[in-house]
């Protein structure tokens, strides 16, 4: 992690030198690995052939002097642009460095593209290196500790089938650009796309997370298909129960509504009741008025006192809100109730 | 393997633009963690619905254990057939205005009542009870201790369902009483 964020260049110039310095930004540090420890090569893999890299595979093999080698293939459609270098070599100054996740990439993809075609002398990390461009494509690179001579160049020329200038080009020192010009591809399926061998463990991880909550959902699901049945069933079973419980409120509520049609006592109890109870208070009714539950009585009697007539009127369940008002003009009290409802009796086996 | 497939330009910014392939697992991490959540919501509403059925379920067996409805049932509906036959039944509105004041004047003749007024007013059907219509009669006459309470005896023994919602006794010399009557009557047309 500290690495991903403090990130190194490594110029690998020459075999045992190794110059280090920080890099901007996140990611990898990178391992330039000198055009000096290089080999290039351009390897033409024609169209009809289906497996490109390994055929460009066992060709590196034929080609490589080196007891270990690792390379750096960039593809420009059929052509292979190929680096290789002596990994054994690279691997010994490892160890003195932090550099084990760097990404290796030799020096000539870090310098600009030419704008036109044809040859140039490059300036590198240690030495010179002379390039043949045609159409973006590096056909042809040779490194010298030196600037070549005259004949060395031309023996470049010629073998690139290229006539001599006037004028050999001179060296020139290119800056070097942020990312490297061609992309690394992977002879082994590993390595080149550095993100490829994390993506099996997670997808692996998404897979498990995924694959253990759809499961959950798929259990739940049928988990519900179940009680969804069993509901039905359930339903079907209680149907006439519900039927016939729906049916007893209703035929209650009419009940009900019946009783209401009828609510006070009958007029025969209430005078039943009445003279009953001014027979204990010797006294007899004048005048009776019922009205919608409030009874209205004029009594005559011999003082009559209305504390009494109220106390004893209000013994009986079926009055309430007695009042009294006394007329001692003609000895005639006049008493007014209010007459209770019937108590609704519950019908039988009703809730 | 991937790279053979996409473009020389793209695999070569997802190699060199550091924060275009941060950018990218982010974004999928995010869309992972939404559909994750989105499974988890589903689940959630699943079990939800599970715990809703299962209450459903223990409500219905309940409701089966309960056979006694049957016989409740049964009884309600017998009682309420029984308060239906109380009700006075009539071919038509007319007819029940005219029986009612039929056998309320008869009351009235039978005990004699002197100065008798009997007023019956056109059925009218109760809201609450559908079917059943009610049938006012406003009745007057000269107060005799006997024939009112005899008048009364007849009203509350007959089968009909009645109610006395106003009795009144007033006078000095010459006492009257003046009653509400309300008789509830079915009407079968034919």
């Amino acid at each position: 992690m500290k690495s991903f964020f403090f990130r190194q260049k490594f110029s690998h110039g020459i075999a045992d030198e190794v110059q280090v310095e920080s890099l901007a930004g996140m990611g990898r540090s990178r391992w330039i690995v000198g055009r000096s420890l290089c080999l290039y090569k351009v390897f033409f893999i024609p169209s009809g052939i289906q497996d490109k890299n390994e055929t460009l595979s066992l060709q590196l093999q034929q080609w490589s002097p080196f007891s270990k080698t690792s390379q750096y293939v960039v593809w420009q459609g059929n052509n292979a642009l190929v680096w290789i270098w002596d990994e054994g070599t690279r691997q010994e100054l490892l160890q003195q460095f932090d550099a084990s996740k760097a990404e290796v990439i030799p020096e000539d993809l870090f310098f600009p593209l030419p704008l036109e075609n044809g040859v140039r002398v490059v300036q590198c990390l240690s030495g010179v290196v002379a390039q043949y461009w045609q159409d973006d494509v590096l056909l042809d690179s040779q490194w010298w500790m030196e600037y070549p001579t005259s004949d060395e160049l031309r023996q470049f020329y010629r073998s690139n089938d290229l006539s001599l200038p006037a004028q050999l080009p001179e060296c020139v020192s290119l800056p070097s650009i942020k990312t490297p010009w061609g992309v690394a591809t992977s002879l082994h399926g590993s390595g080149g796309f550095q993100y490829e061998q994390y993506l099996l463990p997670f997808f692996c991880v998404l897979f498990l997370v995924f694959g253990y909550q759809a499961m959950t959902l798929i259990k739940w699901t049928q988990f519900e298909k179940q009680l969804v049945g069993r509901v039905t069933d359930l339903t079907k079973q209680v149907e006439p129960i519900l039927t016939a419980r729906q049916r007893t409120y209703e035929d209650k509520a009419m009940i009900t509504e019946f009783t209401k049609l009828s609510p006070y006592p009958a007029q025969l109890h209430l005078w039943a009741v009445v003279v009953r109870k001014l027979r204990g208070l010797k006294a007899t009714v004048k005048s009776w008025k019922f009205n919608n539950g409030t009874l209205e009585l004029v009594i005559e009697g011999d003082k009559l006192d209305p504390g009494d007539c109220i106390r004893v009127f209000s013994q009986e369940k079926i009055f309430t809100d007695v009042s009294a008002v006394n007329d001692r003009n003609d000895g005639n009290l006049q008493l007014k109730m209010t007459v209770l409802k019937r108590a609704m009796q519950a019908p039988v086996g009703a809730e | 393997m991937i790279q053979y497939y996409l473009p020389d330009t793209l695999v070569l910014q997802w190699k060199s633009n550091y924060r275009l392939r941060l950018g990218c697992w982010c974004v999928l991490c995010i869309v992972c963690y939404l559909l994750y959540q989105f499974l988890a919501d589903v689940t959630e509403q699943v079990q939800d619905r599970c715990q809703e059925k299962n209450t459903q379920i223990i409500r219905l067996q309940r409701v089966a254990n309960e056979d006694v409805w049957f016989v409740r049932s049964e009884e309600i509906s017998r009682t309420k057939k029984d308060l239906e036959t109380r009700l006075l039944v009539a071919e038509s509105r007319g007819l029940a205005q005219a029986s009612t004041q039929t056998w309320i004047t008869s009351l009235l003749q039978q005990q004699d009542v002197k100065h008798r007024r009997v007023k019956v007013t056109p059925p009218v059907p109760l809201s609450n009870l559908p079917g059943v219509w009610q049938v006012s009669a406003r009745v007057e006459g000269d107060f005799r201790r006997q024939s009112l309470f005899k008048i009364l005896l007849d009203l509350e023994s007959v089968k009909h369902l009645l109610s006395v919602e106003r009795l009144e006794v007033q006078g000095r010399k010459k006492q009257r009483f003046v009653m509400d009557v309300k008789v509830f009557c079915t009407i079968i047309e034919q």
